[in-house]
């Protein structure tokens, strides 16, 4: 894939930290691209993981009958008009939903402001608790529904806001309403806002080879690695996108310029308490990746550069 | 004359054994029924089981009264994966099976009119379940095979028509279960 640098290292610093992504930028960007990248650089599935994905696509009626176990992460993407049946699952014998056939993948909405916002709803419970709990009259069942979330959406109704080449015809008033179709709790549990802006016809040409999915991958399992590390003590929490807040102080610390440089920033961006314990966690990942114990202010400027939504429209 | 054999339905992901009996005996000539909460593709495996045996080259007793039980009967059951099972119960009460009690088996499989085997959803969780019951012996589908066989400590027989799975009860020793390398898969 060419071009695209920043968004393909905010990419990578999601999948080494197991933190949700919003891509914003015009149509034909490379964003639906960019999502089918993040199963080959997500570490590989192990048999368990493996065998618990076969066994939800078997249930569904899913299966590629010729390997006989998924071997690779699910990647999903429903298109916008889905039901919320469609996404959580559901029927007179509840079947899986989109949500449980990424289980241990990725699911990827594009066009996030298209979805219903109903539909959107029924996130919730499997973004937080990793599961879906569906009751009939006569019986409740349970699907797995842990994936790491990949959303889509361009930056005004036109699509062209901020671009350099072409206008935008779209009045503040339209843009506003375009971007508060997104649910503030759904926005809440993506960590990571990335601009991905038409790519310059004189990358497309380049010469300069992209670099291949295993090596991102293998920086990707290193930084996932030192988080298990880290957590080993805690219960249920194998990446930094999980930390409870209580928990970031132990585990995020910052240096003295560090919390200046947050507080500069948080006060000059206008920037809730949420976004910080999300700058923070993100931090704690790029550090991660750079292979460093603490967090020093070089990360924190980059975790900050992924607030775009609450910089560009919120500010 | 009555005929059990086991099967395995799907409930959320997971799947439990069903226990599929088959009566055979007097009454309203033709009379077919398929009990214990069977939905619509259930019933229909009546339609799918007659044929099928009929292009087979086997008996079906059209002259007597057959009742088919989905044990447990309290739970509600669906799809297509009873039809093997069912039309085995329908061999085994016609004495194709010499009397043999089929404990240590599960089946499951769609049947084509011509009595070929199709294939099934949650073939991998049903041999989950049948580890879990100690049945050492699943047969499924060709096509669900390999994801079946996926799953250690059992016998996983792959099978293509009615024919042959009725050869696999009566000589077994004439079948190889299905061996995968999971580890291998996964690369």
């Amino acid at each position: 894939m060419r071009g695209q640098q920043s968004a393909k290292r905010a990419l990578e610093v999601a999948c080494a930290g197991g933190h949700n992504i919003l891509f914003i930028g015009p149509p034909g960007a490379g964003k639906t691209m960019l999502a089918k990248r993040i199963p080959t650089i997500l570490p590989p599935m192990s048999l368990d993981e493996a065998i618990e994905t076969t066994r939800i696509h078997s249930v569904a009626g899913v299966l590629d009958d010729s390997r006989g176990l998924v071997a690779t992460r699910p990647y999903r993407s429903p298109h916008h008009t889905i039901s919320d049946a469609g996404l959580i699952g559901g029927g007179a014998i509840p079947r899986p939903g989109e949500v449980s056939l990424g289980h241990n993948g990725v699911l990827f909405l594009d066009e996030l402001p298209e979805f219903q916002r109903n539909v959107l709803e029924v996130l919730r419970q499997p973004l937080e608790d990793g599961i879906v709990c569906i009751a009939r009259a006569a019986l409740s069942v349970s699907f797995p529904a842990r994936f790491m979330l990949a959303a889509a959406m361009n930056p005004c109704p036109c699509g062209f806001f901020g671009d350099p080449t072409r206008d935008c015809h779209c009045t503040p008033m339209q843009i506003q309403r375009y971007v508060s179709k997104i649910s503030g709790p759904l926005l809440d549990r993506i960590d990571i806002h990335i601009e991905v802006p038409a790519v310059k016809y004189k990358e497309l040409r380049g010469t300069t080879e992209a670099e291949p999915s295993a090596s991102v991958r293998q920086r990707v399992m290193d930084a996932r690695r030192l988080q298990l590390d880290r957590y080993a003590a805690e219960k249920k929490i194998y990446a930094n996108a999980q930390i409870m807040p209580k928990l970031l102080r132990k585990h995020c610390g910052i240096s003295a310029d560090g919390e200046k440089l947050l507080e500069t920033a948080i006060q000059k961006l206008g920037l809730s308490a949420r976004a910080h314990d999300r700058i923070l966690k993100v931090a704690r990942t790029i550090a991660d990746l750079d292979g460093i114990p603490d967090i020093q202010p070089r990360q924190l400027s980059e975790a900050i550069q992924y607030r775009t939504l609450d910089r560009t429209y919120w500010a | 004359m009555l005929f059990k054999t086991f099967s395995a339905a799907v409930y959320g992901i997971d799947a439990y054994l069903v226990e599929v009996e088959v009566d055979i005996g007097p009454g309203q000539p033709g009379n077919f029924n398929v009990v214990g909460l069977a939905d619509i593709a259930v019933k229909e495996s009546r339609e799918r089981t007659k044929a099928a045996l009929k292009n087979c080259g086997f008996d079906f007793p059209g002259h007597l009264a057959v009742t088919v039980n989905l044990a447990p009967a309290d739970m509600r059951k669906e799809g297509s994966a009873f039809d093997l099972p069912v039309a085995l119960g329908l061999l085994g009460c016609q004495g194709t099976f010499f009397g043999k009690v089929l404990d240590e088996y599960v089946f499951l499989g769609e049947l084509s009119l011509d009595g070929s085997v199709r294939s099934v959803r949650g073939a991998l969780s049903a041999a989950l379940a049948a580890r879990e019951r100690g049945i050492k012996n699943v047969v499924v589908p060709e096509a669900n095979a390999r994801e079946a066989a996926v799953v250690e400590g059992i016998r996983v027989f792959s099978v293509k028509s009615l024919p042959k799975a009725a050869d696999l009860i009566n000589s077994p020793e004439s079948f190889a279960p299905v061996s995968v390398d999971s580890r291998q898969m996964l690369s």
